[in-house]
């Protein structure tokens, strides 16, 4: 049976979430050979503070691009995730930072609250990196995407001189997810 | 034989890792492609190597090779990602070659950047034609264009944008379309469907009737119109493409005759963000040509093309277009042409070197190895230490700020037209308004701007609001009190409603509200729709994003509004700004309105009105509530200043801003806690510092009036007196003494024109200056042979003029002035008679207690009341006159004395300390409570926490800090007797009982 997973990726400018959607569509397109779609928040949203990122994944034709019924939703800040909470599938997963995301939806959907931006300084000595530590714990539990093509598509879109860092910060997520299980 | 793909990969190797998926795709696919070429005898047809010639015949002669879709798809693919980075490569070494031969370095970026945006135009328009042909079905396909309509150049991604015909077909379109996304994805460079993701139905394309019900609705989009405007055929139909311009995108073009609403929206949605793009502070830590310079650029370049119906969609053909519409502003577009240009290159060679992101860090080993890349290929050199990657920063940061004049000026250019078009303008004019407008202006106006909703630019309406004589908004707060309660609420509501798109605007309102409350009667109008605001802004998203930014851009707005409310909301706005944030820079913009909220709960007006000349003159400065080192610096770069400028206005005005500045400086550190001995010498030092500047200054300009110099330096001095001259902070008045040692009529009269002009000049600090002497003698300035005849006098209250001429501080004069000054008015008339000067200094102590009822439970005065500062000044002042000691009342003195009788020491510093506590309080309740000396337990709990009183579990902070200032007071008295006794050589109860006897009526 084929399947269609439609992931968002939301927070704030700056936290390299656009990127991250790149990364994860091209992994399972390029890497993985399944189909897939990327979009991004733009116009007045994107300059603003908000910024979302979409990826839809299937081993089927993809018909249409937007995400409407989601399975994942990272939510790095209360606002996106009050603001797109409502668009999760009943079974689906709501990730968040849990030091910046206190007031949880109620739902069926599943919760993980992780410190992903505190893992990203702490353990990977870097903030920036929090959008990549996200992408681990994904791949982790969303199980859409294979950690091979993740990692590849990683180092196939970071600048030079940073893909040690990067992967650092992708195993710390995968460890992360690891944890939740 | 050397392999070419090796070399490729190598020169690869030097690109961004994003080139690694094409890599990939090669080195999978080409020896397969390579034998079935040969095999079928085509191999000479297809460039490898090179560029092709024509590409569309040579990805037909690829494709035809494969033996069934999948292998066609594959085969494309591989001669896409070939040919993709050949183009590449190739532009960049052409590059090199052009900028090693050619002295004009920007006629070869423009080249370059046209070159590479069409050839990848070319490459893949090509390449989405073949897939679409292979995805779509011949017989069952709709009408259909593909526009791109984003930067051609640009190659993290085509943004595109899908028209189809509406008709049933559009079905196997969007199938056909799904597929290309996934190859492109895939193979090449990634679609981006923004139109069709807004405007579209659950499908990739959209048909013309699809986009018109849309932009009825979200006018506010100017991303999507400037897409639109900017659209140009990548494949399809031209004839749908023309039918689209036509039917879609021809409204947001000005014309002379018709309906410009859509025109205006425009306008209003650009304008409002190329007017804050303009003063975005940027950022510290990165880069991001597209924030820092393209968008407010070519924002401000689309309106300029709607304005002028330029159909040119590349943005340096609309500059050339517009250059020749507009003479007059040629020089402005050559500017905006370089610096359109310099940014476009650094951000596709960034893009191209380094990663596809826009935000560039700056800093860390990585980042500059990288940029010195993206430098060496922009033709910069290493030169000795500074680094090819140095001069690139250096000129990005010169375009940047080099570009915002010429905006500004246009800027204002489009403005003026939205005035001249706009719907409002009737409502607008006062003139029209008058004659031709007859309804409800709140109504009208909100029905009006409904069409506009969430559009950002508001200047004109708001400005006609504020400025004129009033009758406009007198008129909007009289028709809104015209209506009826349950329509007055409605409205209201509707208006808050603004805080959720464009709080910007409602904030301005609200000042305007606020600051002619007295002219028009709008606070009720004020306190009802703040409320409402804040109840809205309390209920909405991402409110401390969107507050900050509102307070980067426009501090002073910020600042006026947190002035108009009370207390109470002044906290429920800062509590909207707590949460967590990631942007550093949010962050950091959220911590300095946390503390200007703080400033303005926490000070009193006399402190906030020097806060508020400060924010007008420098709105910047908020940033600096936290920082007050910067502030000093600030300050001594205004300071060092003042000698370069041209005129006498200019040099008071800038020495009024370093006052200002420095108060205000001093003022934070008083209120962070600072000790008492460290604010008094630093308002001493900018308050001397201003005082003998502003001489100087005051004393050239009546030189220069009376075209001769005055020698004044013997015999004229300008003391400070009263708390100035103790080096005591935050005085609101100034006690000056000026004195002439000269009976030259002449020279008086040219002193006192000095002394005027200095007066003036201090009455606009808000520093009241007090000119000792001046009343009794209707001068200034005034002379030692006054003072001589005052003090021989013997007056009974002579001790009074005594104590001003012995507390006075010497801040403008000689040394010779002050010898001179020792010994003919201190000596002969208070050193020489000083048991009189001293008895009666003790005797006005206890006269001043006589009707003094004890201590009152609430309130009493930190100054006058027993134990007080005033008393403990006095034994100060008999003590100098005592031991002949010219050093002021300040810390030092007690300090003297502890040297000259030791058997005092602890006594003194016991003294010290309480001095010490009393003035530490009395100048923190001056910034927070009131400028007034009668402390009272009720205004304690702005002053307890920063005097360090916490709350126990039996007495709050402020009780505390009552009870200590109390037991402050009381012991003070106690000492103060004692030493009165010591001084004058008589029990205290004697001199007590006496100055009772005398003074009880």
């Amino acid at each position: 049976m084929s399947f269609r997973t439609e992931i968002r990726l939301s927070g704030e400018g700056g936290q390299g979430l656009v990127l991250a959607g790149k990364v994860l569509a091209e992994a399972a397109a390029i890497y993985d050979d399944k189909n897939a779609t990327q979009s991004q928040s733009y116009g007045p949203e994107a300059r603003g503070g908000a910024s979302r990122s979409e990826v839809i994944i299937s081993d089927d034709e993809i018909d249409y691009p937007k995400a409407v019924n989601l399975d994942l939703l990272l939510a790095l800040t209360q606002e996106s995730c009050s603001r797109y909470w409502k668009d999760l599938k009943d079974d689906g997963i709501l990730l968040v930072d849990s030091d910046s995301v206190k007031d949880i939806p109620e739902g069926s959907f599943k919760v993980f609250k992780v410190p992903i931006i505190a893992i990203a300084e702490q353990e990977v000595g870097k903030a920036l990196v929090a959008n990549i530590v996200a992408l681990g714990i994904i791949t982790g539990l969303a199980k859409v995407v294979s950690e091979e093509a993740v990692e590849a598509a990683i180092l196939a879109r970071v600048p030079k001189g940073t893909e040690e860092l990067n992967v650092k910060a992708f195993k710390a997520g995968l460890q992360a997810a690891k944890d939740l299980s | 034989m050397f392999d070419p793909y090796t070399r490729l990969e190598a020169r690869v190797g030097e690109l961004g890792n994003h080139h690694r998926k094409y890599l990939k795709n090669i080195s999978a696919h080409k020896d397969t492609l390579i034998d079935r070429l040969e095999a079928c005898g085509k191999i000479d047809q297809v460039h490898f190597r090179l560029t092709a010639p024509d590409l569309a015949s040579e990805m037909d002669t690829v494709m035809a090779v494969g033996r069934n879709v999948e292998e066609k798809l594959t085969f494309l693919g591989c001669y896409y990602a070939l040919q993709f980075l050949n183009m590449n490569i190739s532009a960049i070494d052409v590059l090199a070659l052009n900028l090693a031969t050619s002295d004009d370095r920007y006629t070869v970026y423009k080249g370059f950047m046209r070159q590479i945006g069409n050839e990848f135009r070319a490459l893949t328009a090509c390449h989405m034609d073949k897939l679409l042909n292979l995805f779509l079905d011949k017989n069952g396909t709709p009408e259909y264009v593909i526009c791109g309509v984003g930067t051609r150049a640009d190659q993290d991604d085509i943004d595109v944008g899908i028209i189809d015909d509406g008709s049933r077909k559009r079905k196997d379109l969007n199938l056909a379309v799904g597929r290309l996304q996934h190859s492109m994805l895939k193979q090449s460079v990634p679609l981006h469907l923004y139109l069709s993701e807004h405007v579209g139905t659950q499908s990739y394309s959209a048909s013309i009737a699809e986009y018109n019900d849309l932009l009825k609705k979200e006018i506010q989009d100017f991303v999507i119109i400037t897409e639109m405007l900017g659209a140009a055929p990548i494949t399809g139909s031209n004839h749908l493409f023309r039918k689209f311009r036509r039917e879609v995108t021809q409204r947001y073009y000005y014309q002379r005759q018709g309906d410009n609403r859509f025109h205006e929206g425009y306008l209003r949605g650009l304008l409002g963000e190329v007017r804050s793009l303009l003063i975005r502070r940027m950022k510290t830590n990165s880069i991001n040509p597209k924030d820092d310079g393209l968008r407010m650029l070519k924002g401000l370049l689309f309106a300029g093309k709607s304005i002028f119906n330029i159909r040119k969609v590349n943005a340096w053909d609309i500059l050339k277009q517009l250059g020749e519409r507009d003479p007059d502003h040629t020089e402005i577009f050559q500017t905006l042409d370089r610096s359109l240009t310099f940014l476009e290159m650094f951000r596709f060679l960034y893009q191209l070197f380094v990663v596809q992101e826009d935000e560039i860090y700056v800093g860390g080993e990585d980042t500059i190895s990288n940029l010195q890349s993206v430098a060496k290929a922009m033709g910069y050199q290493d030169v000795g230490v500074i680094k090819a990657w140095d001069h690139l920063l250096i000129h990005y940061y010169e375009h940047i700020d080099g570009i915002k004049d010429p905006i500004e000026i246009l800027l204002k250019d489009v403005i003026r037209h939205l005035e001249r078009i706009s719907v409002f303008s009737v409502m607008l004019s006062t003139r029209q308004l008058e004659t031709q407008y007859e309804g409800n202006l709140v109504i009208d106006f909100l029905k009006a701007s409904r069409f506009f909703r969430g559009t950002k630019f508001w200047d004109d309406v708001l400005g006609a609001l504020e400025t004129g004589d009033g009758q406009l908004l007198e008129r909007f707060v009289t028709d809104f009190n015209s209506l009826d309660t349950e329509r007055r609420i409605k409205w209201i509501a509707q208006y808050a409603d603004w805080s959720n798109y464009a709080f910007m605007v409602l904030m301005r309102l609200l000042v305007i509200l606020y600051q002619n409350r007295k002219k028009v009667a709008s606070e009720k109008l004020f306190n009802e729709l703040n409320e409402a605001s804040l109840e809205a802004l309390s209920q909405s998203h991402d409110v401390i994003h969107r507050i900050t930014r509102i307070f980067n851009h426009y501090p002073k707005l910020v600042n006026n509004y947190l002035l108009a409310l009370s207390e109470e909301d002044q906290l429920r706005f800062k509590k909207l700004l707590e949460g967590n944030v990631w942007e550093e820079e949010v962050a950091q913009l959220r911590d300095h309105l946390v503390n200007l909220c703080q400033l303005h709960c926490c000070s009193n007006r006399y402190f906030k009105r020097f806060f508020q000349r400060i924010i007008n003159a420098y709105p910047e400065y908020i940033q600096y509530l936290d920082n007050t080192d910067r502030l000093k610096e600030l300050a001594k770069g205004l300071f060092g200043k003042i000698d370069n400028l041209k005129t006498f206005r200019e040099k008071k005005d800038q020495l009024g801003h370093y006052h200002d500045i420095e108060f205000f400086r001093v003022g934070l550190e008083t209120l962070a806690g600072a000790p008492i001995e460290q604010t008094n010498a630093e308002f001493t030092e900018f308050s001397d510092n201003y005082l003998q500047t502003l001489f100087d200054i005051c004393k050239q300009e009546v030189e220069q009036e009376r075209e001769g110099k005055l020698k004044t330096e013997d015999l004229l001095a300008v003391f400070a007196a009263g708390g100035h001259a103790r080096e005591q902070a935050f005085d609101d008045d100034y006690d000056i003494i000026v004195l002439l040692n000269s009976s030259d009529e002449a020279l008086r009269k040219k002193c006192t024109t000095i002394i005027s002009k200095m007066n003036t000049e201090l009455v606009k600090r808000g520093t009241l200056p007090h000119f000792r002497f001046a009343e009794r003698y209707g001068h200034y300035v005034t002379l030692f042979s006054e003072l001589e005849e005052l003090f021989e006098s013997n007056k009974e209250d002579s001790f009074i003029d005594k104590s001003q001429i012995l507390g006075a501080r010497m801040v403008v004069g000689s040394r010779r002035f002050g010898k001179a000054f020792e010994q003919l008015i201190i000596q002969p008339h208070i050193y020489n008679k000083k048991d009189t000067y001293i008895q009666q200094m003790a005797q006005e102590i206890f006269a001043r207690h006589v009707n003094e009822n004890g201590v009152k439970e609430d309130g009493f005065n930190i100054k006058e009341n027993s134990g007080g500062l005033r008393d403990i000044e006095m034994v100060m002042l008999m003590y100098k006159a005592a031991l002949h000691i010219q050093t002021p009342v300040s810390m030092k003195l007690f300090d003297e004395l502890s040297d000259k009788i030791p058997d005092k020491g602890s006594e003194l510093k016991r003294l010290s300390g309480i001095f010490s506590f009393l003035k530490r309080l009395r100048d923190i309740y001056r910034l927070t409570v009131a400028a007034e000396d009668t402390i009272y337990l009720q205004n304690l709990d702005r002053v307890s926490p920063i005097m360090n009183f916490k709350d126990s579990s039996t007495q709050s902070a402020s009780q505390q800090l009552m009870m200590a200032y109390r037991e402050n007071m009381k012991q003070g008295w106690s000492l103060v007797s004692e030493f009165i006794s010591d001084i004058g050589h008589h029990p205290a109860r004697e001199i007590r009982d006496t100055a009772i006897q005398e003074n009880t009526p």
